[in-house]
């Protein structure tokens, strides 16, 4: 049984009887978190692609349209006092925006107080205290630069690490991190991965991170997950991915990275190439058909399922229809075929 | 001042999304920026002025009678560029154009910000922390520290030969597609600008600082043609 799994999610917005229209903001997304194999997954796309969706479905803040989040087995629907009070204390969330989660009015203090006081999670005072402090010094704070302090007299840096040494006071075995270093620059971003990093593997927390970035995805993350207009479009080992992606967006996505080289041009859409000007006929079709260059007729008016290029890949696109069908739901088993730990590939 | 701006110099602001008024149409906004510096004419004369503009940035013509949050923000931020280059400005400022813009639209947009400025021949300086970006697109970097310049140079030559320790470790810790896993963040915080370090204000960061560093402030000199730094440890002809 999965610590936290997304069973087939849906989420549509929208479309009530006064709106015009629907958006559906995530298809059919499955995935997994184990206990006893913590994973690191990272989740890559473009504004809009329903990347915050997922992460807002998994903490249970938004309720799927269809489809379920289940944590240990019940839906998160159906949990019960107990359960919920695991669930909120087990999976915790790092947010995009480190200004907005604190309250201007406490101490930063507050925000460790909080989750001891809640789940009891010290006796006194004395351990409350060195249980802070432990959690700052693992995610390199200096306790006396922090402690006793008002929010805005931390740095966006220091705050974001806060958020995450309050997620680790709590001990949780999911972490779920919704763009955590957008908003900070090169240096400390590298310092606020590297504490998700050592989270991780000192710790055996599962992290979801979510980000627009391809290039600290592919720093930190095992496996990754590409995202369009909430559809998957490819999904495998980072390495592989980012190295020989296989979708076109995905090409579109790695070859759009500049990169501090002069030597390396920033090619963008132009390498690429043109659009085969191909437009959707009926309802489904693949959502990249409009701007792919290798688009086939088919695309018009099929969404291509995930198709399996290698025991721990796959992609949805119909320039690998010769490949055998992933379903969905397996799409945790893809990214369990890990190199070495490798579970029976499906079909 | 007001005649200045915007004629001469203009700015393209970070938050895209946050500068253009929601209740107003983008064709408002042109025809605001435009009267307000003396451009009376008539209302077809101004469609056509708007849509040469709206063209000139990759955009329909039809994008003039929208409201802004009809657009997405690739299309917003163009939009702003648009309305920075409307009055032919010679200076173009951009802070941070795209950093609130995925990899695709970020591309898109500082490729019409280059389009836009080799035809209008404005001279662009653009604001930002991200080094790829900045490296794929400019032509001299200056790098800044609390608040001063601790190195100017040619792209190029600033990034296969960062002189400054400070450009140094910025270029170590940025994430690269070459080697996995190695994050180099750099050590310790940026310094409180309300009570700067004395001295070199890098040097409680610094891997190769000297006493001289802390009671000194190192003065910006061009230590080889064409590149300036601060720094006590770099000699005349660049060698540290």
């Amino acid at each position: 049984m999965s610590l936290l799994e997304a069973r087939r999610v849906r989420k549509v917005f929208g479309g009530g009887l006064w709106h015009r229209s629907q958006v559906v903001a995530l298809e059919d997304f499955s995935i997994a978190f184990d206990e006893a194999s913590p994973s690191f997954i990272a989740v890559v796309g473009e504004s809009g692609s329903g990347k915050t969706t997922l992460a807002r479905l998994l903490l249970g803040l938004l309720q799927p349209t269809s489809g379920d989040v289940c944590y240990r087995g019940t839906s998160l629907r159906l949990l019960h006092r107990q359960g919920r009070r695991r669930f909120l204390q087990e999976v915790q969330a790092v947010f995009q925006d480190p200004y907005e989660v604190y309250n201007p009015f406490y101490k930063v203090d507050h925000v460790l107080e909080l989750p001891i006081r809640n789940f009891r999670l010290a006796g006194d005072r004395r351990t409350a205290r060195a249980l802070m402090e432990q959690a700052l010094v693992e995610v390199g704070l200096r306790v006396e630069e922090t402690l006793g302090r008002y929010p805005h007299q931390l740095s966006g840096g220091q705050r974001q690490r806060l958020m995450i040494a309050r997620a680790l006071l709590l001990r949780p075995k999911v972490l779920i991190a919704d763009e955590p270093v957008s908003m900070v620059d090169a240096s400390l971003r590298a310092t606020i991965l590297g504490s998700l990093l050592s989270l991780h593997r000192e710790h055996g927390v599962s992290v979801l991170y979510i980000t627009h970035d391809l290039t600290t995805a592919y720093q930190v993350s095992h496996d990754i997950v590409v995202l369009y207009r909430g559809v998957v479009v490819e999904a495998g080992r980072v390495e592989s991915v980012v190295r020989e992606p296989a979708h076109p967006y995905t090409r579109l996505l790695v070859g759009s990275i500049p990169l501090p080289r002069p030597d390396r041009p920033w090619l963008g859409e132009r390498a690429l190439g043109q659009p085969a000007g191909l437009r959707p006929v009926g309802p489904r079709f693949c959502k990249f058909v409009d701007r792919c260059p290798y688009a086939l007729p088919i695309c018009q008016e099929e969404s291509p399922p995930l198709f399996q290029l290698s025991p721990d890949r796959a992609v949805a696109c119909f320039l690998y229809r010769e490949q055998p069908v992933v379903t969905n739901d397996d799409l945790t088993v893809v990214l369990r075929n890990r190199a070495g730990t490798g579970a029976e590939a499906p079909n | 001042m007001r005649n200045y701006r915007l004629a001469q110099i203009a700015l393209v602001a970070q938050g895209a999304m946050n500068s253009l008024n929601p209740v107003k149409r983008v064709r408002d906004h042109f025809l605001l920026a435009l009267r307000d510096h003396g451009v009376q004419l008539g209302e077809q004369e101004y469609d056509r002025i708007i849509a040469t503009l709206l063209k000139r940035v990759g955009l329909r013509p039809e994008v003039a009678h929208l409201y802004p949050h009809e657009l997405s923000g690739g299309m917003k931020q163009r939009v702003c560029i648009a309305l920075a280059i409307s009055l032919e400005p010679k200076v173009l400022v951009a802070d941070e154009p795209t950093s609130a813009l995925d990899v695709v639209v970020q591309w898109q947009v500082m490729e019409t910000l280059r389009a836009v400025q080799r035809e209008i021949g404005a001279a662009v300086i653009l604001i930002g922390h991200d080094m790829g970006l900045i490296a794929q697109t400019v032509d001299r970097i200056a790098v800044m520290y609390a608040g001063r310049l601790v190195e100017v140079g040619p792209t190029r030559e600033i990034l296969t030969e960062p002189l400054h320790p400070y450009t140094r470790a910025l270029i170590a810790s940025l994430p690269s597609l070459d080697g996995r896993g190695e994050l180099r963040g750099i050590a310790g915080l940026p310094p409180s600008l309300l009570n700067p370090p004395a001295g070199c204000a890098f040097h409680p960061r610094c891997p190769v600082a000297i006493d001289r560093c802390r009671m000194e402030r190192p003065l910006l000199r061009e230590v080889r043609p064409r590149r300036w730094v601060a720094c006590h440890l770099v000699e005349n002809g660049g060698t540290t």
